[in-house]
């Protein structure tokens, strides 16, 4: 053998031993995982598991396939999950907050009989310890008391993948779609694809058109009785991206374009309605469940000062928004959705027109969501158009 | 008279009994007649039965012997049987809620008890007197610029000593100092605290400080932590027993100002050393644990129902009843649901009843 092949084969054999001895030296006790990170970001470890950054920039790792029982100590969270496929892997569920349509959907979950609270706030955490999840989604008031618990090094296993715009959104979903894997991973992508081709849709048809009528958000019909309209989210969230994307204006922002700083009685407090009389927008849309008290003030038959702000504005612009798994324009899934329904309502003579190329079947769109995307055989046209209306699957009034 | 005397006339339980007597309407009680070291005694017992079986008792079903294990671990390593999860169940949710109980529950009631002795009145209590809810407001202020736990602590001090200042302050200006006056005092500071925690919400971010304040409102030990305990304890350890030491004084005080000036008494410095120490008691509770009603109350009826209005012997056993009911207490709120129940809601529906009951008692005696 000539020295050259031998000094060859001698290389290629301290290659190889190098790379076994490399390869040994990432042993488990050796893989370094960065102890923060941006969310979302997923790192795949050289000993076969994933680390993911949720919200704190804080890490999780876990190996695929082993995460089988999940809590989601945050409704609207839960909502989202369940929309995206996740629906077997949950081992309990949010007390009080079953929506009928999630019942329907979702027998599966609403059959569980453990439950965890819906209220921001403490979580009895020996009651989420007794269902032995291998995750737990926090609430944004409670995770940080649950991942502070600490036994020797061992501790719960907790993320916050917590959201308040669609870009948290999509990552959110991201980051449950990696941990689970499977269909959730897919929907979760799919998701995202989504939001953003609706946003573009939208975008596409009011190319050319300058008006942005001004949009008032309102939580449900009993607080806009009882303290005379609660809007109850602020600007920075995904009620004003929807809102934009729809081709509206966010009350807020109008208002700050006025120069009316207006900060305060938009996160959830009461409006003045004297003041909100000087101010009215163009369209009211209504959240939430309780519809009656607030069908009840629009007809006059109740008795509040929001009867004449109604009359004012044209009852037809005090608008029901759909609601199933979860409202559609707060932090659900059905979020993407909203955006056309906004846009219709907001734009009638663009998306409403069925002679357009633009318009839109919202009827079609909302069968194809439930079944195709969040997998519920049962849907037909008399369960969408309850959905649009804002009703029980019964067609009955929240 | 010098202290020496002084304990010897408290020794002779005479004169001055009868007059504590007077003021908060008590009787001998037949329980009174049991040697006071065997209720002393049995009142320690219980606390530490309590405290133990506080310890074992949760939602997870973790068998004595491993509890009994887990906690031996933390002194002396030994090799681990049970399960990470049942050591976090043991030595991070119950043993600092367990702690904080014991310690909140007896600063409260020795807080409530030396109030009613300061002010000579049975129906005085942290809450009634605004202590609570002041040290709430001051705690809600230092949530909301987000300041640190040592902040919050501050705060609520300062929330509480300016609201008992305030409440003792205003019999003096109308020139009444009957009881009628002083509670309503406690009303008019409780209604200035409760508008000023309202403006303090509508400031608050509803997705983060909201929950947070409302959290101090309701009470709940659900975030103790162990290094919050190495930090109250200690201050709360230190108010008990300076007004252990002061409770021969306490007991000079109820017999009236010149009765207690010529027994050689500092009149001002001991109201004033009082004062502090139970507001201090007060507000370490509120900053941990939040507004916890009650306890400062019926605690000390039931300590004086037992002892009788001696200080020196009522205030050991309202130490030792007030952590007992406050471990039960959140026994309760820990055990019953998986959703945590706010402790106050609690102590609430249990003390209110409860202290009817004393009143009726206390009624049928007097008549």
């Amino acid at each position: 053998m000539k020295k050259s092949k031998i000094l060859s084969l001698l290389l290629v054999a301290i290659v190889i031993i190098a790379s076994i001895a490399l390869f040994a030296a990432c042993t488990d006790e050796d893989v370094v995982i960065p102890e923060s990170g941006a969310f979302g970001t997923v790192l795949n470890n050289v000993d076969g598991t994933v680390t993911v950054y949720d919200y704190d920039g804080e890490p999780f790792t876990f190996t695929p396939g082993t995460i089988q029982r999940i809590v989601n100590l945050w409704p609207a969270n839960t909502s989202g999950a369940l929309a995206l496929g996740a629906e077997p892997y949950f081992v309990a569920r949010v007390a009080g907050m079953l929506t009928p349509w999630q019942a329907l959907m979702f027998p599966d979950y609403a059959a569980l009989t453990a439950e965890v609270p819906a209220a921001a706030g403490p979580a009895n955490v020996e009651g989420l310890m007794t269902l032995e999840p291998d995750l737990i989604i926090g609430h944004p008031s409670n995770v940080a008391v649950l991942k502070e618990l600490d036994y020797n090094g061992y501790k719960l296993p907790v993320v916050n993948i917590n959201f308040t715009t669609y870009d948290e959104m999509k990552i959110t979903y991201k980051v449950l779609g990696e941990i689970l894997g499977g269909r959730v991973k897919e929907n979760a992508n799919a998701w995202g694809d989504m939001l953003v081709a609706n946003i573009k849709r939208i975008s596409d048809g009011l190319a050319g058109v300058t008006a942005r009528p001004v949009t008032y958000y309102t939580a449900g019909g009993v607080d806009f009785a009882a303290t005379m309209g609660m809007s109850a989210l602020a600007q920075s969230n995904v009620v004003n991206e929807w809102t934009v994307a729809a081709g509206g204006t966010h009350w807020q922002k109008y208002l700050l374009d006025k120069g009316i700083p207006s900060t305060s009685f938009l996160s959830g407090q009461s409006v003045n309605v004297e003041f909100f009389s000087t101010e009215l927008p163009d369209k009211i849309f209504i959240g939430g469940g309780q519809k009656q008290a607030l069908i009840d003030i629009l007809a006059g038959t109740s008795q509040s000062p929001w009867t004449g702000i109604a009359v004012e504005i044209g009852v037809e612009n005090c608008v029901f928004m759909p609601y199933a798994l979860f409202d559609w324009g707060r932090f659900g899934a059905e979020s993407a959705l909203q955006i056309l329904w906004a846009a219709r309502e907001l734009h009638p003579t663009i998306f409403a027109d069925h002679t357009k190329s633009t318009y839109i079947d919202m009827t079609a769109e909302t069968i194809a969501f439930y079944k195709d995307f969040v997998g519920f055989e049962g849907m037909n046209t008399g369960y969408a158009e309850r959905i649009l209306s804002g009703l029980q699957p019964n067609g009955t009034i929240y | 008279m010098k202290f020496s005397k002084l304990k010897e006339k408290n020794r002779s339980d005479t004169a001055e009994e009868d007059l504590s007597s007077a003021v908060f309407g008590g009787k001998k009680d037949k329980l009174k007649k049991i040697a006071y070291p065997i209720i002393l005694l049995a009142a320690a017992v219980l606390t530490f039965v309590i405290f133990v079986a506080s310890i074992s008792t949760g939602l997870s079903k973790i068998p004595f012997g491993t509890v009994i294990k887990i906690l031996w671990n933390e002194i002396h390593k030994i090799p681990q049987t049970w399960t990470n999860m049942q050591g976090l169940a043991v030595i991070g949710i119950r043993l600092p809620r367990t702690l904080a109980a014991l310690l909140i529950g007896s600063g409260l009631s020795l807080a409530g008890a030396s109030y009613q002795s300061l002010f000579k009145n049975p129906m005085v209590s942290p809450d009634i007197l605004g202590v609570s809810s002041g040290a709430a407001v001051g705690a809600a202020i230092a949530i909301l610029i987000k300041a640190d736990i040592v902040y919050i602590e501050i705060g609520a001090f300062i929330g509480g000593i300016c609201a008992v200042m305030l409440t003792a302050l205003i019999p003096k200006l109308v020139r009444n100092k009957s009881i009628v006056v002083l509670v309503l005092s406690g009303i008019i500071v409780g209604g200035l605290t409760s508008s000023l925690m309202s403006i303090i919400r509508m400031l608050a971010d509803p997705q983060t400080t909201l929950a947070d304040i409302t959290y101090w409102t309701m009470g709940s030990l659900a975030r103790v932590k162990m290094n919050e305990i190495t930090v109250i304890g200690p201050i709360i350890a230190a108010c008990i027993v300076i007004l252990l030491l002061l409770r021969y004084r306490l007991n000079v005080l109820s017999l009236g100002e010149s009765e207690a000036k010529s027994l050689g008494v500092n009149i001002g410095r001991t109201r004033a050393v009082v004062i502090v120490c139970s507001t201090l008691l007060t507000a370490c509770s509120v900053s941990i644990a939040g507004t916890i009603g009650w306890v400062g109350l019926v605690i000390p009826h039931i300590s004086r129902m037992i002892t009788g209005p001696d200080n020196k012997k009522m205030l050991p056993i309202a130490i030792f009843l007030g952590g007992v009911f406050m471990m039960i207490m959140d026994l309760l709120a820990r055990t019953l649901s998986v959703t945590e129940i706010p402790i106050s809601v609690l102590t609430g529906i249990i003390g209110a009843p409860f202290f009817f009951l004393i009143l009726l008692k206390q009624r049928r005696n007097v008549s």
